[in-house]
């Protein structure tokens, strides 16, 4: 990932030590997720101060030269997380042994391509608008793992960093994560009539017997064949 | 379907979100290719993949606004003065004290692999801490002895300093406005000593910020203040910006002391500074004094203050 986040521009800068200064740098971003998790920009700015100010106590525990956003981020997680995770249920609920598993294959490409490019484009703003709504819904844990990576591009390794779990777990937040906004924008566009379908339900999942995928072995074979 | 064609899609369709964030090896990324160029429907996921990125990225990005960015650099710059201060064995501070006790959990916590949760003790100490500051002020700016709680000192330099951080608790966390009615706010005057008008403040877009009521905050001492709270709206469609007026008899109150810079604003002189995250803005008309704490950044502060002294 890239630390080339600007430099802040203000005029405070002589009053503020480098340290300070470099973490302001990540302000915007900092925030743009703090707005996502708390949904509320007065939480958010809390959200962002506070972990500005632990980072400045514990200054000493960051080596430099090390990346100073993941460090911040995993405050800002952490602080989060602490503040309004009501117990582990939700963790138990959705990672426990009992979790449906999501099956793939769910529905037709050209039913996904729909999705991703509807042809009125003036559908676009329907479907960004369900994307913000279901990325709210999602489990934090999954929010936080889809927004780290798709958003901040941190590997994976940082994430698992951050979040204080093994890159298996940030794996499979990911995947189900992203699995459950497909879903729900998939669900969306149903309702919209964009798409035509069954409904997905985390119970029922549909998959489209007329779409025979390849045989990935066949497929080599073929190749190799040819070559 | 037969269970052997369905399994390498499958197979591949998990690894397929790993593919598109380049986490994969160079091994696993050729057998992904492999199948995506045979395969219709993992091709499709891959590009609803990429478009929801997209989506993603566009739902998330934002800007801290520029007030926000204020607050967090007038936080970031208290904190070290805070820490320069613990560093030199300054006991002045009792802020500072606070934190270093904070600071020793946070530590601990840390180097034994565990994030410190000392959000909790932050939070509700905050709210105590600005009730504490604003007793204190009100003591102080009465020149009256202040019976102290056990063990806390009182810090007997910058009395005005203290009377403008009970200004901010006050903007910070308001007490509900006792009158509405601009007309009845003027009957303060028989509690404040001084007339007590309610300035117009002229916002972008020609309209007026909205007033939303005024009260009476008794200082030790006999002293009191009127404290008017006005609601600015942010243009296109922003939040809305809080500032506070506080008014008072200049002649027996002086606040406004060497830590707040003069400025001048058209012909009007504005001392203007920042605390806890906000700005202060202090100004003087015909014997009345006007203490403003505002979400704004000092700058809009002190031309906004200016209207009191043009007597609008």
């Amino acid at each position: 990932m890239s630390l080339s986040s600007s430099p802040p521009a203000t005029v405070k800068k002589k009053e503020i030590d480098g340290f300070a200064e470099d973490a302001v740098g990540h302000l915007d971003a900092l925030y743009a997720v703090a707005c996502k998790l708390t949904r509320n920009p007065s939480e958010a700015e809390d959200l962002v101060q506070d972990t500005l100010l632990k980072a400045m106590r514990a200054r000493e525990q960051f080596h430099a030269g090390t990346n100073l956003k993941a460090w911040l981020f995993r405050i800002l997680t952490n602080t989060f997380i602490n503040k309004y995770r009501r117990g582990g249920l939700e963790r138990s609920v959705l990672e426990g042994p009992d979790a449906d598993p999501l099956v793939d294959g769910w529905v037709s490409a050209s039913t996904m391509r729909h999705l991703r490019d509807p042809e009125a484009t003036a559908l676009q703003p329907i479907v960004e608008g369900e994307v913000q709504r279901a990325l709210d819904a999602l489990p934090t844990d999954f929010k936080i793992a889809v927004i780290l990576c798709d958003v901040e591009e941190f590997s994976y390794e940082e994430i698992a960093q951050i979040m204080g779990c093994p890159i298996g777990t940030v794996m499979s937040r990911l995947h189900r994560g992203r699995k459950l906004l497909q879903r729900s924008l998939y669900n969306h566009a149903l309702a919209l009539g964009i798409v035509k379908g069954e409904p997905m339900s985390e119970a029922r999942e549909v998959v489209k017997k007329d779409e025979v995928p390849a045989d990935l072995a066949a497929f080599r074979a073929k190749k190799r064949g040819a070559a | 379907m037969s269970a052997e064609t369905q399994q390498p899609c499958k197979e591949v369709s998990l690894l397929l979100g790993a593919h598109l964030d380049g986490q994969l090896d160079a091994v696993r990324t050729l057998e992904v290719e492999d199948h995506i160029g045979a395969c219709e429907v993992c091709r499709e996921r891959l590009a609803l993949d990429r478009a929801l990125r997209g989506s993603l990225k566009k739902a998330v990005k934002t800007t801290a606004p520029e007030d926000v960015r204020a607050r967090m650099l007038a936080a970031m710059v208290g904190e070290s003065a805070r820490q320069s201060a613990r560093e030199s064995g300054s006991e002045l501070e009792t802020d500072a004290q606070r934190d270093s006790a904070l600071d020793a959990t946070a530590g601990r916590a840390s180097s034994a692999g565990r994030r410190p949760s000392m959000l909790r003790h932050w939070r509700t100490m905050l709210p105590l801490a600005s009730a504490a500051a604003l007793v204190m002020a009100w003591g102080a700016a009465g020149k009256q002895p202040v019976a102290q709680g056990s063990g806390d000192t009182m810090v007997p330099a910058g009395l005005s300093d203290d009377l403008l951080r009970g200004f901010v608790a006050q903007h910070k966390h308001p007490l509900p406005p006792e009158q509405q009615d601009p007309k009845q706010v003027r009957q303060f005057e028989q509690y404040v000593g001084v007339p007590v008008h309610v300035p117009n403040f002229p916002q972008k877009g020609g309209q007026n910020a909205r007033f939303v009521g005024g009260r009476i905050l008794p200082m030790q001492g006999g002293e009191r203040a009127a404290m008017l709270q006005y609601e600015l709206q942010q243009g296109n469609g922003g939040g809305v910006q809080r500032v506070t007026v506080f008014v008072y008899d200049a002649s027996k109150v002086q606040i406004g002391g060497a830590h707040l810079a003069p400025r001048a604003v058209g012909t009007s002189e504005v001392r203007t500074g920042r605390a806890d995250g906000y700005s202060i803005a202090v100004t003087q008309h015909a014997g009345v004094g006007y203490a403003m704490a505002s979400d704004m950044d000092p700058e809009s502060s002190a031309s906004l203050m200016a209207v009191v002294d043009r007597g609008e």
